[in-house]
């Protein structure tokens, strides 16, 4: 009920003014995450099954959210009254798809990891990057590593705040 | 005649599939009968709840609210891939959860029961993937091919892992 209220309250920079917290101002990017901490992410109700995020909903290439550490998980629904909020954990994301290779090929191994990448109006902005082979992959071209990713992302989700 | 459990109440095919169609897709666009074959007199239909089913994949291609926030939109070809998919479900009596447009681009169809979950996703680059999740070990997914044989195989692999018994 508290989150209900405060979502009430921070519904769009029409009515109110943007959090001072989701200003970048002089800050620079710090990549000092922790495994508890949270990522938001605001969704449609078109994109929960069950309580969860469906993967189909979410796209795997530089994944949009918002951390815990500089925001308030409201903060990803400021100007888009109407969505919900989810929520993942950095410990969340996996470090070795594909579980298995797909028929006939080799898949190298993935990892994922949170990568803070501010906005001057949402310094929270946080990227979930892969990796593979120790470099940085902008693009998996492994559907199965790209769809095992986002069922994986959905199974852990959380939906904090319904749309 | 009376309507069977088979007969659909949904708008014709044609709104469904345009006119320029893929011949791809030809062979493998589902036999359902349309409106104009129920019984007028009684105006009985037949709703076996796959009728907003085949309205919601019509509507995914110009609804841009039913996107996912930054997703291109479904193509035709993914819309299509879905309408045969769909087509073999009904065949097989086996109602899917929710069709909805990816973040991928294209188009999916969800399955959810007792806290399992499954989808098959119809990208725009003629991808077909499938999703088993029972949501607590590590989903497994694969590649479909567009053929008849190929989707008919992944709707019985989604049924049967629905319908199994829980793991203790």
């Amino acid at each position: 009920m508290t989150l209900h209220g405060r979502l009430l309250g921070f519904a769009s920079s029409s009515t109110h003014p943007r959090p001072l917290r989701m200003i970048q101002g002089n800050r620079q990017p710090d990549d000092r995450f922790r495994p508890k901490d949270q990522l938001y992410r605001r969704c449609k109700i078109e994109e929960i099954i069950d309580g969860h995020l469906t993967g189909v909903s979410l796209r795997l290439d530089d994944m949009s959210t918002n951390w815990s550490k500089y925001s308030k998980p409201w903060d990803v629904i400021f100007d888009y009254p109407g969505y919900g909020i989810a929520r993942f954990r950095v410990l969340d994301l996996p470090t070795d798809l594909p579980t298995e290779d797909p028929p006939g090929a080799t898949v190298a191994s993935h990892s994922f990891r949170p990568q803070h990448r501010p906005c001057q109006n949402n310094y929270a902005h946080t990227e979930i990057w892969a990796f593979s082979e120790g470099q940085r992959k902008p693009r998996v071209n492994s559907n199965t590593v790209k769809k095992e990713f986002r069922q994986l992302m959905s199974d852990r989700s959380l939906v904090l705040y319904l749309p | 005649m009376t309507a069977s459990a088979t007969t659909l109440t949904y708008a014709s095919l044609d709104e469904v599939v345009p006119a320029t169609s893929s011949p791809r897709f030809a062979g493998l666009l589902p036999k359902i009968e349309t409106k104009s074959s129920l019984d007028s007199t009684t105006n009985q239909s037949a709703d076996t709840g796959f009728d907003h089913h085949f309205v919601k994949l019509r509507s995914l291609l110009k609804n841009s609210s039913l996107w996912p926030d930054g997703a291109e939109a479904p193509s035709v070809e993914a819309q299509q891939q879905a309408l045969v998919m769909l087509g073999q479900l009904h065949a097989d009596r086996f109602l899917p959860t929710r069709i909805v447009a990816s973040a991928e681009g294209g188009v999916a169809i969800c399955f959810s029961k007792d806290n399992k979950y499954a989808d098959i996703e119809f990208l725009n680059t003629g991808e077909i993937l499938g999703v088993v999740s029972n949501r607590r070990d590590r989903p497994i997914a694969w590649e479909i091919e567009p053929s008849a044989r190929d989707l008919a195989r992944a709707s019985a692999r989604i049924r049967k892992f629905l319908d199994a018994s829980p793991s203790p």
